[in-house]
């Protein structure tokens, strides 16, 4: 299975600044083999599709909703028809378990503290509402977070998805081309916590896979 | 009961592409391996820097490790630092035997 060539998504990069950046991020995922890349915009960008068109990769607009109820996730749902996906950054317990309920959320993102969040009946929720969980590697690959701070929750969310059969997508969170990592690199971290090394690479290959699929 | 490391071992050889500078790139990895796994890890690992023949690309640092340690090497390389700055990198090529290794940079444009 190991041999088989895998399809590699990124599916959080950004925000989206400017053509320039978003070139050398399309560059970036290109050299270091990624199939599609996942775009964080705030706006209907229209310049992304067109600036991206001479790449390789298949793009995705995102849209992260920060929200501190579910009331307001609902509001700006409403007008965000556009993008290809729409992800939930989860910041609270509570709240990441009600907004898996919701119907128009592609996925539920969770990054630094909130990894610890991850728990078995967050998994029962999200595997009842078919939705996929986004860990951000963002602090650790940047480094303002030592590993040892959160290999005890990154290792706890892992098990308990692993067990849940969730599906759970590693992603780099990078702002820009220097936070990329090779998906190859990135799934060696989830393979030294113990995992088998195919089931880490479908983290970064066929569980995003499997949410782009199923979006367009 | 024979003692894991009693194992064959066998050794991968790894061209690492770094995308910033740094002066020493090699310390760079091992520092950040003994950071993330531990001095008896290192030491297991058998970690160790190689030169090629050829003109390799400036960017490019070759290493030898066995091969039950690949992934750590693997993760050593996501989570890169030189000094405080963390330091972009990506595994270009692996194989069992440094020929190997060779045509595979050859093929990617990493050796002429």
């Amino acid at each position: 299975m190991n041999n088989v060539r895998r399809r590699f998504y990124d599916l959080n990069v950004g925000p989206a600044r400017d053509e320039e950046w978003l070139d050398a991020v399309m560059a970036m995922a290109e050299h270091l083999g990624y199939r599609g890349v996942a775009i964080v915009v705030e706006d209907n960008a229209e310049w992304i599709r067109d600036a991206a068109s001479a790449y390789k990769v298949e793009l995705y607009t995102r849209v992260d909703i920060r929200a501190r109820r579910l009331r307001d996730v609902r509001k700006k749902i409403s007008k965000l028809r556009w993008a290809d996906i729409i992800g939930v950054i989860c910041e609270d317990r509570g709240f990441a378990r009600e907004a898996a309920k919701l119907k128009q959320v592609d996925i539920l993102s969770f990054s630094g503290r909130s990894i610890g969040f991850i728990d078995t009946r967050q998994i029962n929720v999200v595997n009842i509402h078919r939705k996929p969980i986004e860990i951000v590697l963002r602090d650790v690959i940047a480094g303002t977070t030592p590993l040892y701070i959160y290999i005890e929750k990154l290792r706890k969310a892992l098990e308990v998805s692993w067990r849940g059969g969730a599906t759970l997508i590693l992603s780099s969170g990078a702002s820009g081309p220097g936070g990329m990592r090779s998906p190859r690199d990135i799934a060696s971290i989830a393979s030294i916590l113990g995992y088998p090394e195919d089931w880490s690479l479908g983290l970064l290959s066929d569980n995003p896979r499997r949410v782009v699929g199923d979006m367009l | 009961m024979k003692p894991k490391w009693s194992k064959r071992l066998r050794a991968r050889y790894v061209s690492i592409h770094l995308h910033g500078e740094c002066r020493d790139a090699y310390s760079a990895l091992v520092d950040t391996y003994r950071n993330l796994f531990g001095e008896v890890s290192l030491g297991l690992s058998g970690l160790k820097q190689v030169k090629l023949s050829g003109n390799v690309s400036r960017e490019v640092l070759t290493v030898r490790v066995w091969h039950t340690f690949l992934n750590n090497l693997r993760a050593s390389v996501a989570l890169l630092r030189c000094g405080d700055q963390p330091l972009q990198a990506h595994v270009v090529a692996v194989s069992g035997t440094v020929m190997g290794l060779e045509d595979l940079l050859r093929k990617r444009g990493y050796l002429s």
